[in-house]
């Protein structure tokens, strides 16, 4: 087998042209007789080959470009016998005088061991920079860039309801059905419910899964099979059909060990049948309610069929081909106006929307991740920066080792390709160091970061992730190599000549130091403030009232299956016999449900009521929706303010009432009493007449940073529509949390043994998880700048360091004519500090631009807060501050007499 | 580059240039000739690459201290290849001499410099 002819005619493309054209032909036979060697046969063979091919060529070429002469020995006068003896004459290397990259690659390695403080500063700088930067670069390739693992994805879309809430609102089944059937824009629709727990028992074991209902032809509209037996039949969604459960890839093998026989066997889910029909590929999973284990058919009850009163399904579909959005869009509307012309009272003001897939699993995560990017990328660029400068310093400070070197007869193309080499070495360790740390750090960003950044478990280290590090890391050996390696090994000779054995950079190289440096403090100064600015948000998030109480409180969440709850009744029933048993547990004061809790989610929006006989104004103002029943607001310590909260008395057929919060109530009824007044939906006579009874204390719906909105409670029992979630609040001082939860899930079990419990928390721990996302952030935020903050400080330390040695005559001139040792230690001081400052001022600068680029995340801090700036400025100066005063002073200390007399 | 014909002025050579010059006395070769020759001779320590061959020949060629020669006609059979085959120049070899002399000088300082040691 002979060598491919068209790498070898690659290669030589690396020679200058007019080498190339004369030697052309003579080299290319040379490599292909060369390759005919027996030392190049076998696999190893032929990598040596590539190997000492590149290498000479890459030598030769950097030689011929550079104009570089093998070698420029100084000439030696000369007698006819040859030099004077004596003299000292060009000693021929040892092993191996032309040595190959091998040797090269040794005495690089040599180098690099003999220095170990520079190698571990340098390799751990550019760990830390590559490490970040391949850590975050993974989650967004796989949060934000690949594709979801469904065939086109691109021609997904998920269908809501708009109009009602502020969020997203999903599709009556019915509703979604009819689309389905009218609409001339998608292939096909397909129904999906949230992920709920269910009770599981397989193989005579019970558990906790996480359970996804979506239609029969979700499978099919996703255009993914089964990768073990196959997805739902046709028809499984039909009530009274057999029912089915495929597992996610994950769950058959931490459930079932992956073993196939699975299939065909029968689980039972919350006291039911289901037949495991098959299992889904690995990585195959709808990231828009979180994990799920399984998937199970969406079941369509007569209720669904007949009645649109529960906005209760999302509703993906898969366009047909060459739809256009705006033909969707036209589509939807013609669509939503037949539903409003149908049911006016139901469907009034909605309409319909639809969004690619793609953009509603990530939308919320995209800002967070790329301004974590930028911080990131910050860090790298200080990393680079201070590699920059510890290269160049280095070099120089070698200048006389270089100049022995060249005077030997190493040839200049030589020991720039050795420094390259060094350079490379160096960074390339300091890739794999960090990647190994990217790979540790992985695992411990995911568990820190908000659980609604989707597609977390697609999240791992992955060749690609390698590649891009390696990359990174060669292209900085490259690039911080190279500039110095041609500096360093430039014009030796003089600095021999002048036995200055010290040779500098001059003044120039110093300005350049002094450049980067200051850049470096610019970007560290941007790092501190952020970091700053996210502390106090968080510290004002947290100091914020709720409007409720949270000790001794807590929550537990039912979500009601529909087919068993489908009606405001169904769920009275179960709250009539499951809230007394709740209250008599020992230790409980107050126990009470609502349908949406505070700091979890969006809740029900809706156009808010008006005083009876008031004309509907034009913008009616919209307000949250809840039904509560009697304790809820004691058990959540929401202050009644006025009249009584909703109580045993209010019953469905009795008289409607409802209580509102403050600011609902000081809207309706300016500067009077609401209770007793009565408000409707509707103007005229026929409208819906419903007394206010209380008023209650505002309480963050939303978020902590939001305002309060208008809101509203009327009692479970009188509600107009039912909501399939229960929130329950528990008060009960003195009881330990974990007795608490036990009894609390045996008393469902003994209500409804399949319902299953969703969660059960203390309330801390739900106003914990609302500021989740700004934890996670000013963690990040914090641990970058303090790595940022380390790796500055080295890089001025450095800076200074190096002034100070290339200095060192000049000094101990000043000091043996009597200069005072202070001014010698104030002038490297400055040295260091000055770029620092100019730094931190355009530092600061650019912070207030940046900051107000992320302006959403901030809370009760402004982008320029003078504190912030003069806390992360101190820092900054005092560290460098510190990290100057080190090295002047062991420069002013040193004895000059000494100094002078070594040279 | 010198501008004279003094042999002594190229000097020191470096170890590519000499070790090509001493292959060239034997007779002319062509550049991967060279190769295995400097290779047999110093048992597989110098191995010179194409590169270095190469820019090596074309800077001894404009020193004036080689020449292209025409194919020997003994090697007829291998001209079908068509290398380009080398020789040394009279002052090629002129140069030649006058490093071996200067190494012979060195070698002489350095015994004078370091004790004998037995059996050297």
């Amino acid at each position: 087998m002979s060598v491919p002819p068209r790498l070898l005619r690659v290669l030589l493309r690396i020679y200058p042209r007019r080498f190339r054209e004369r030697w052309r032909e003579e080299i290319l036979r040379f490599w292909r007789a060369q390759w005919e060697e027996p030392r190049y046969a076998g696999v190893i063979g032929r990598l040596r080959y590539a190997a000492d091919l590149a290498w000479d060529a890459l030598g030769t070429a950097l030689r011929l470009r550079l104009g570089l002469r093998e070698s420029s020995p100084p000439r030696w006068p000369s007698t006819p016998d040859g030099p004077p003896p004596g003299e000292l004459t060009r000693l021929p290397g040892g092993r191996g005088v032309l040595p190959g990259w091998r040797a090269d690659l040794r005495s690089a390695f040599a180098t690099v061991r003999r220095h170990p403080g520079f190698t571990a500063v340098v390799v751990g700088t550019l760990a830390l920079g590559i490490g970040a930067t391949t850590a975050i670069f993974s989650v967004l390739q796989s949060v934000l860039l690949d594709e979801l693992p469904y065939h086109d994805p691109d021609a997904l879309r998920v269908v809501w309801t708009t109009g009602f809430t502020d969020g997203r609102t999903g599709l009556a089944p019915k509703t979604a059905l009819e689309l389905r059937d009218r609409n001339r824009v998608f292939e096909d629709l397909t129904l999906v419910r949230p992920v709920i727990s269910m009770n599981a028992v397989a193989s005579g074991r019970p558990e906790t899964v996480r359970a996804q209902p979506v239609g029969a032809n979700f499978f099919q509209v996703l255009g993914v099979g089964a990768l073990r037996g196959r997805t739902f039949s046709d028809g499984v969604d039909q009530p009274g059909a057999p029912l089915e459960v495929v597992l996610s890839h994950t769950y058959w093998i931490r459930r079932f060990g992956g073993d196939p026989s699975v299939l065909g066997t029968t689980m039972s889910l919350n006291g039911q049948s289901y037949q495991v029909v098959g299992v889904m590929p690995e990585g195959f999973e709808l990231p828009l309610y979180g994990e799920e284990d399984i998937w199970t058919p969406r079941v369509l009850s007569q209720a669904d069929l007949d009645v649109r009163s529960y906005f209760s399904d999302k509703v993906l579909g898969r366009l047909s081909p060459g739809v256009t959005d705006e033909q969707v869009a036209s589509e939807l509307d013609r669509i939503a106006d037949q539903f409003t012309d149908a049911m006016p009272d139901i469907h009034g003001n909605l309409g319909l929307a639809a969004g690619a897939l793609h953009q509603e699993v990530v939308k919320e995560a995209r800002t967070v991740l790329w301004m974590l990017f930028a911080a990131v990328a910050l860090v790298l660029l200080v990393a680079w920066a201070n590699v920059a400068n510890l290269l160049l310093t280095r070099n120089a400070a070698r200048a006389s080792e270089i100049a022995v070197r060249r005077s030997m007869g190493a040839s200049r193309g030589r020991l720039v390709r050795q420094l390259v080499l060094e350079a490379l070495l160096l960074a390339g360790a300091g890739g794999l160091l960090g990647t190994a740390l990217a790979a540790g750090a992985i695992p411990v960003l995911l568990s820190v970061a908000p659980t609604d950044i989707p597609r977390l478990d697609a999240v791992r280290p992955d060749a690609g992730l390698l590649a891009f590090a390696l990359l990174l890391s060669l292209g900085t050996g490259l690039i911080f190599g190279l500039p110095p390696a041609l500096r360093g090994s430039r014009d030796t000779a003089s600095a021999l000549r002048s036995g200055d054995r010290r040779s500098t950079l001059g003044r120039r190289g110093r300005r350049l130091l002094s450049g980067v440096v200051a850049l470096e403090a610019a970007m560290v100064a941007v790092l501190l403030v952020g970091s700053g600015l996210t502390l106090r948000t968080l510290n004002e998030l947290t100091s914020t009232d709720p409007g409720f109480e949270v000790t001794n409180r807590t929550r537990m969440r039912l979500e009601l299956a529909p087919e068993r709850y489908p009606d405001v009744e169904s769920m009275t029933r179960f709250l009539d016999e499951l809230l007394p048993a709740v209250r008599a547990l020992p230790g409980v004061r107050a126990a009470g449900t609502t349908s949406t809790l505070p700091l979890t989610s969006t809740g029900i929006t809706i156009p808010g009521p008006v005083p009876s006989g008031e004309t509907l104004p034009e913008n009616r103002v919209r307000a949250r929706w809840d039904d509560v029943t009697p304790g809820f607001f004691e058990a959540m310590g929401i202050p009644v303010l006025a009249g009584r909260a909703p109580a045993e008395h209010d019953l469905r057929e009795g008289e409607q009432v409802i209580v509102l919060n403050r600011t609902l109530a000081d809207e309706l009824f300016p500067g009077g009493d609401p209770v007793g007044r009565s408000v409707g939906w509707s103007s005229g006579s026929d409208s819906l007449m419903i007394r206010v009874v209380g008023v209650v204390g505002d309480v963050q719906h939303l978020g902590l940073r939001k305002e309060p909105m208008f809101a509203m409670y009327v009692p479970q029992r009188q509600a107009s529509f039912a909501w399939p979630v229960l929130e329950l609040a528990v008060w009960a001082p003195g009881v330990s949390s974990a007795t608490l939860a036990e009894a609390l899930r045996r008393l469902v079990r003994e209500t409804d043994p399949q319902q299953a419990v969703t969660s059960l928390t203390p309330l801390t721990a739900v106003l914990r998880e609302s500021v989740r996302e700004d934890r996670f952030r000013m963690r990040l935020l914090v641990a970058l700048g303090l790595t940022s903050l380390l790796l500055g400080a080295v890089g001025v330390y450095a800076v200074v360091r190096y002034g100070a040695r290339s200095r060192l005559r000049e000094i101990a001139v000043r000091k043996a004519v009597g200069a005072p040792a202070g001014r010698i230690f104030t002038t490297l001081l400055v040295g260091g500090v000055a770029p620092v400052t100019v730094g931190l001022a355009a530092g600061l600068v650019g912070s207030i631009f940046a900051a107000r680029w992320g302006s959403t995340f901030l809370y009760e801090v402004e982008p320029g807060d003078p504190a912030t700036l003069a806390v992360a400025a101190g820092v900054l100066a005092g560290v460098a501050l510190v990290a100057s005063w080190l090295p002047a002073r062991e420069a002013a200390r040193t004895d000059p007499a000494r100094t002078l007399r070594s040279d | 580059m010198a501008s004279t014909s003094d042999p002594a002025d190229r000097l020191p050579l470096t170890p590519a240039t000499f070790q090509i010059l001493l292959s060239l006395t034997q007779g002319p070769l062509h550049g991967y000739g060279i190769k295995r020759d400097v290779e047999e001779r110093t048992g597989g320590m110098i191995r010179l690459g194409a590169g270095t061959l190469y820019a090596g020949l074309q800077r001894m060629e404009d020193d004036g201290l080689i020449e292209e020669a025409d194919t020997p006609s003994e090697m007829k059979e291998e001209a079908s290849r068509r290398w380009r085959f080398f020789r040394i120049t009279s002052l090629g070899r002129s140069v030649l001499k006058a490093e071996v002399r200067r190494l012979e000088a060195d070698v002489r300082t350095a015994r004078a410099l370091l004790p004998r040691e037995a059996g050297s």
